[in-house]
């Protein structure tokens, strides 16, 4: 236990839970959630993000009350209390792995929008080394400049929002109607396709134990995952508008297509500004989840912080070269997503089931010796 | 222990600096000097028999004089993309495609459908979804070989022109996502700009009607105003209708035909609804406001019920000409209004088909609801 308790001096302001979980929901999902969901739900795929969203602020409740029990420890303590060593290791490992594909899936993302619109002919580790150099410099601060980073950030991106007027003005919403032609089934598939696009707010589950007051954190962490549902909510419905049916199912980045449309007179394509502001949100992003993978893996074994980053650099970097082509992108993506409609959505309410189930027969236990 | 630390900044900064090197050495390199900047593409059907289409460029490039910083070149190969190898050996500077303005088909080629051409540029990050499209009567070479009294050079020439009549004139918007969300869009047809050459001069004769991807007709620019109004709210710079007062029983009115007026500054409302789904029939309403700038005769704009007489005949009028230009369109089988599109956001269907609605559309009605009211007739002085 003394081991994993957190000085005073270094712990966080419970507030920046919310940058925290902001910076990491919103990744390079933002930029081409759309079409999942449309292909599922058709033009009220509005409804299955709206959908997804009560389910969300759902399983974030039941998280902060498992924490709450658990004296708002981190997950990897969690289950190590739960499931002994053994079972508790393994059940992290399988978390660490996670964690890892979706850092590596954000990060090699990212350096495909890159490849596509800026740069085609720079090779892949280039971009690479690039965060990692920059993660290293978070990740040597710890959470205390990694929140910071994430909330710094955010307010510099956070203006890009005023450019979905753009796309406003030449979106036609009669493409909204008829309202909820969809049956139950669609709208529930668009609603997985949600999944991975949404998840990413169980960093609350680690975070938590470094914050001063984690009571509070509930609060917080329910105003950011409001603020994203908003913003996906918007972006949904801009996108329904402006594009055709047909459109939006064949686009792979309806977001930034849609800002092919913002022009000015000094600038012609507004869209490269936002590749390059998105540059910081993922960087943000992999800080967080690099910091989370290390957690783990330092809890796990006895390693120097320093080294397991520059192991994870490595597999990272082996793994976003092997990765050349879309179609591979695509077979990563749609199992992320499955994995985390698992992890985000369900995962915390079986967790607070066997943790009352375990703990009630523990408790028992204990009685019937006394 | 001080020198381990410089150590390790040491090695930290020599680590940023060899990434940066890297990043510098892998991108490839472009000085605007040397490189010919495509503004306008325009695409033919080839004369070759092995051959299928026939790309000509328009491109800007930096030269010491400045009269002949233009390119005109052309080259033929089987697919849009391909031509640029073949382009590429006739030119120097290497071609960029990112400030594309302008993209004209020749008439033939668009006659047989262009969708292959215009879905390309969709899936090049580098071009831009506001670039104008347009039909070039005969073909697109001839019209963008083509001088201008200005001298200026032809891509941005055509963009400007495009762009103007589509901002605050009779041309329907005709940029690259309007065309394609139009053509991906069930119920819809696009339109797009008919550009022709008349003495030596290019200019924007009317707009050319398109079946899915395939031109089948045109209409002039007297047609264009009514299609665009019927479209959406839009401001216009002038309008002039002929009005027939021959039969008409008004005594306000002088029994003159054709009367003609102009109207400045419209402003246009319009709505469709659908109004039974049995049919269909729809429901057209249309609000015009301008201001009254020109009367061909002399009438005495004093009374009210002068002007009152004067909007309802030319409420009427314009009713009327909407109705042929509904039949026009419906006998062409095509529907750039956008009937099919109301129709398949008004009614619960699953399968709603292009091709079914084809159908449809020959037998739809329209019920045309047209007002015209003339904010000012007074002189300003």
């Amino acid at each position: 236990m003394s081991e994993c308790t957190v000085p005073t001096r270094r712990k966080i302001h419970p507030a920046f839970t919310m940058s925290i979980v902001i910076t990491s929901q919103i990744t390079v999902g933002m930029l081409a959630f759309q079409k999942y969901v449309y292909k599922e739900a058709g033009h009220d795929a509005w409804f299955s993000v709206i959908a997804a969203g009560i389910c969300a602020h759902f399983s974030v409740f039941m998280i902060v009350k498992t924490l709450s029990r658990f004296n708002f420890n981190s997950l990897y303590e969690i289950h190590n209390q739960l499931f002994g060593k053994w079972g508790g290791s393994i059940i992290n490992g399988v978390l660490i792995c996670y964690w890892l594909a979706v850092s590596t899936y954000v990060l090699r993302n990212y350096i495909e929008v890159l490849l596509i619109w800026i740069f085609p002919d720079v090779p892949i580790w280039v971009f690479g080394l690039m965060f990692f150099v920059l993660i290293a410099y978070g990740l040597a601060g710890g959470l205390t400049v990694i929140s910071v980073i994430s909330f710094i950030h955010l307010l510099l991106v956070s203006w890009l929002i005023l450019l979905l007027y753009f796309p406003l003005k030449t979106a036609d919403f009669h493409q909204l109607t008829p309202v909820i032609e969809a049956n139950i089934s669609q709208l529930f598939k668009g609603m997985l396709a949600m999944g991975a696009t949404i998840g990413g707010y169980d960093v609350l589950f680690y975070t938590s134990s470094h914050m001063k007051e984690p009571h509070r954190i509930h609060r917080y962490a329910h105003m950011a995952l409001f603020i994203v549902n908003v913003l996906y909510l918007m972006i949904m419905l801009v996108s329904i508008g402006y594009y055709s049916p047909k459109q939006i199912v064949n686009n792979s980045w309806d977001t930034l297509t849609m800002l092919k449309t913002v022009g000015f007179s000094f600038l012609e394509r507004f869209e490269y500004i936002v590749i390059m502001m998105w540059f910081i949100i993922v960087l943000a992003n992999l800080m967080i989840t690099s910091w989370v993978i290390i957690q783990g893996i330092t809890r796990m074994v006895k390693v120097k912080r320093k080294n397991v980053y520059i192991g994870l650099c490595l597999v990272q970097l082996i793994i976003i070269q092997m990765l050349q082509t879309g179609d591979q992108l695509a077979v990563l993506s749609n199992l992320i997503n499955d994995v985390a409609i698992f992890l985000s959505f369900m995962y915390p309410f079986v967790l607070f089931v066997m943790a009352t189930i375990i703990l009630g027969i523990r408790c028992r236990r204990r009685k019937e010796h006394i | 222990m001080i020198i381990r630390i410089i150590r390790s900044r040491r090695k930290r900064l020599v680590l940023l600096i060899m990434v940066l090197v890297l990043c510098i050495g892998c991108a490839r390199q472009m000085i605007i000097d040397k490189l010919s900047i495509v503004i306008a593409l325009g695409y033919d059907q080839s004369q070759q028999e092995q051959e299928r289409i026939r790309t000509t460029i328009i491109a800007y490039h930096a030269t010491d004089n400045q009269a002949k910083n233009t390119l005109l070149t052309s080259a033929s190969n089987n697919t849009s993309k391909g031509v640029r190898t073949k382009l590429n050996l006739k030119m120097p500077t290497q071609d960029v495609i990112g400030q594309v303005r302008v993209i004209a088909y020749g008439e033939p080629i668009a006659r047989k459908g262009i969708i292959t051409l215009t879905d390309t540029l969709q899936r090049d990050s580098d071009i831009g979804t506001n670039v104008y499209l347009a039909i070039a009567g005969g073909s697109a070479e001839q019209i963008m070989s083509a001088t201008n009294k200005q001298q200026i050079n032809m891509g941005e020439y055509l963009y400007e022109l495009i762009r103007k009549n589509v901002n605050y004139g009779i041309i329907p918007s005709s940029n690259l996502h309007h065309f394609l969300s139009t053509y991906y869009r069930g119920g819809k047809d696009p339109v797009l700009p008919y550009l022709e050459l008349q003495q030596n001069e290019v200019v924007i004769s009317g707009v050319a009607l398109m079946k899915d991807d395939r031109m089948v007709g045109r209409l002039n620019e007297d047609d264009c105003l009514l299609l665009k109004s019927a479209m959406g709210n839009y401001k216009f710079d002038s309008f002039e209708l002929a009005l027939s007062l021959k039969e008409s029983n008004h005594h306000y009115l002088p029994r003159i035909s054709p009367l003609f007026i102009t109207l400045t500054n419209i402003k246009i409302k319009s709505n469709i609804k659908l109004a039974q789904e049995e049919g269909p029939v729809f429901d057209v309403r249309i609000r015009v406001k301008g201001q009254l700038k020109e009367v061909s005769e002399q009438i005495d704009l004093e009374k009210r019920e002068t002007i009152h007489a004067l909007e309802h005949a030319a409420s009427r009028q314009i009713a009327a000409q909407y109705e042929v230009l509904f039949k026009r369109l419906q006998q062409m089988q095509v529907d750039p209004i956008g009937y099919g599109a109301v129709y398949r956001t008004s009614v619960r269907t699953k399968q709603f088909a292009t091709e079914q609605w084809r159908d449809m559309y020959k037998h739809a009605r329209i019920r045309t609801d047209i007002k015209v009211v003339f904010t000012n007739v007074g002189i300003t002085s």
